[in-house]
């Protein structure tokens, strides 16, 4: 008779009565008899030790295999198709068609036109339309810097989260400065409309305004692109702008994460 | 004779301390096993005895077929949910491995999960009981991670503008700290995402923190099955491995009680 592997591998393990009597000597007897003549406290201190040592080696393994096989055990298992072919049948259409509303319910979620969405931790960004990748690349988001003026007066650098619409789009923008672009160089804070605080040129060709004075515009400094620099805003190159501001119409979707 | 009796008694100390082990042992092994399996028939139990929900999904239980199409149901179920909140929430597939960043319905963002460790408490769970969790997201009761959500950095106004050319300072792209998360679910069910691996010998440090974190709760997981015997008290995991980047763009997206999505 062929024996099944598994017991096949178990006997190799066991031992024989001669063999355990011979092991029983070996780490009882002719241990104690060495030892208890001169410290019969050593002894003990010993077989406690050899217990607790098995109490610890059997608690960290025993319930562990233990409660993984009576898990497994526990699993969900379909042994036999069912009988009920009907049944299966009526059900498997009803779930096809509650799937496929569901699948309509959460396309219904997905813009059909261009929107355009920013990693403002990786710095970059991804025009879709529809399900369709479109163009990707780098961006310039929020510093995380900032800057306090005396008690009173912070700013946080920092680009918003969240759904956003385009509310404005502009050609050839015009930056007009507020205070903290002032205090951040350390020069004293003009009137509200003083020459001093109108810049050309240094928002590029293109600005999409997302409100709350966030905007979507290009730079000087392409070199930053990628980095976290900006003061909330959101900087594209000029020619991911350029197509981006093509791309997106007013009320276009704008997702920052 | 006297050191015959003496060793006869000592025989006798020592097998009372070995029952009494064994006794210790018995009553470990009880508890720790027991806590799972209470865990996974208090779920069962919820599931049956939702008389409209059992009536609805009993079909399921016929054929693993319907099993599977339930599943793809609940998931979509959860993703419907979620789509009407106004917050970012954290789709987990291990199907097709990805862990996606859901926003009002939207895809906005797909990360590989390049390995996971899954607790066999999953696959146990009763196929109705897995249906009535996983078609809502789970929320996160709390959440612990070793970089910061917002990486202030405070910088104080120039007094003028020789003092503002001298203010440098560094982005925070470029000090990564390494990368390790764990979010508490609801149900006591614990996701650690971690990065993929671990090379300096600060992202060691870490990973230490994440084995010791583990470790932790298994002791602490025994702990309480000793004083609250009554209690299932089983934490089930599940280990992410991810890629640093994507799991700090994660972290940082979505708030501190994140709903979870998981499809397994």
């Amino acid at each position: 008779m062929k024996t099944p592997l598994h017991q096949h591998i178990n006997n190799s393990f066991r031992f024989t009565g001669r063999q355990l009597r011979a092991l029983y000597q070996l780490f009882n007897v002719q241990w104690q008899a060495l030892v208890l003549k001169t410290h019969p406290t050593l002894v003990w201190a010993i077989r406690i030790v050899f217990l607790l040592a098995a109490m610890f080696l059997l608690m960290k393994t025993v319930p562990g295999i233990t409660q993984r096989t009576l898990i497994s055990a526990s699993k969900p298992r379909f042994w036999h198709f069912s009988t009920d072919t009907l049944l299966v049948q009526t059900e498997t259409e009803r779930l096809n068609k509650e799937i496929a509303a569901n699948g309509k319910k959460l396309g219904s979620y997905i813009p059909k036109n261009h929107y355009l969405i920013i990693n403002s931790t990786q710095n970059t960004f991804f025009l879709y339309k529809g399900t369709e990748l479109v163009r990707e690349g780098k961006c310039s988001t929020g510093s995380y810097l900032q800057l306090e003026k005396g008690e009173k007066q912070k700013w946080l650098f920092k680009t918003p989260k969240g759904e956003f619409k385009i509310r404005n789009k502009r050609t050839d923008p015009v930056w007009k400065k507020p205070d903290w672009a002032f205090v951040e160089e350390g020069l004293p804070v003009p009137s509200a409309n003083h020459p001093s605080r109108f810049e050309y040129g240094v928002l590029g060709d293109y600005a999409l305004s997302l409100g709350d004075g966030y905007l979507i515009h290009g730079t000087l400094y392409q070199r930053y692109l990628g980095l976290p620099v900006t003061h909330g805003c959101v900087r594209l190159s000029d020619p991911d702008l350029e197509a981006v501001y093509k791309a997106l119409p007013m009320g276009a979707k704008v997702y920052i994460f | 004779m006297e050191t015959n009796n003496k060793n006869a008694a000592q025989s006798r100390i020592m097998v009372r301390l070995m029952v009494l082990a064994l006794l210790v042992l018995v009553i470990y092994t009880v508890l720790v096993v027991s806590a799972p399996l209470r865990s996974l028939h208090a779920l069962k139990h919820e599931a049956l005895t939702d008389s409209v929900f059992y009536e609805h999904n009993k079909a399921i239980l016929e054929e693993q077929s319907l099993y599977e199409l339930s599943k793809t149901k609940a998931v979509m179920d959860a993703q419907l949910v979620l789509a009407v909140k106004d917050t970012f929430g954290i789709m987990i597939n291990l199907k097709d491995s990805t862990l996606s960043l859901m926003f009002k319905g939207i895809n906005v963002h797909s990360a590989t999960i390049y390995d996971y460790r899954k607790d066999p408490f999953f696959d146990a769970i009763h196929p109705l009981a897995y249906v009535k969790i996983f078609s809502k997201p789970l929320r996160t009761m709390l959440e612990y991670s070793t970089i910061v959500k917002e990486p202030i950095i405070v910088k104080k106004a120039p007094k003028d503008t020789l003092e503002a050319i001298q203010n440098a300072y560094q982005p925070d792209t470029l000090i990564q700290n390494p990368t390790y998360m764990r979010l508490e679910l609801e149900r006591n069910f614990h996701l650690l995402l971690v990065q993929k691996n671990f090379e300096t010998d600060e992202e060691k440090l870490v990973e230490r923190e994440f084995l010791r974190d583990m470790r932790q709760q298994r002791r602490h997981n025994i702990i309480r099955s000793f004083t609250h015997p009554g209690k299932a008290s089983y934490t089930p995991y599940m280990v992410l491995y991810l890629d640093p980047e994507e799991l700090r763009s994660t972290y940082r997206a979505t708030p501190e009680d994140v709903l979870v999505i998981i499809h397994y």
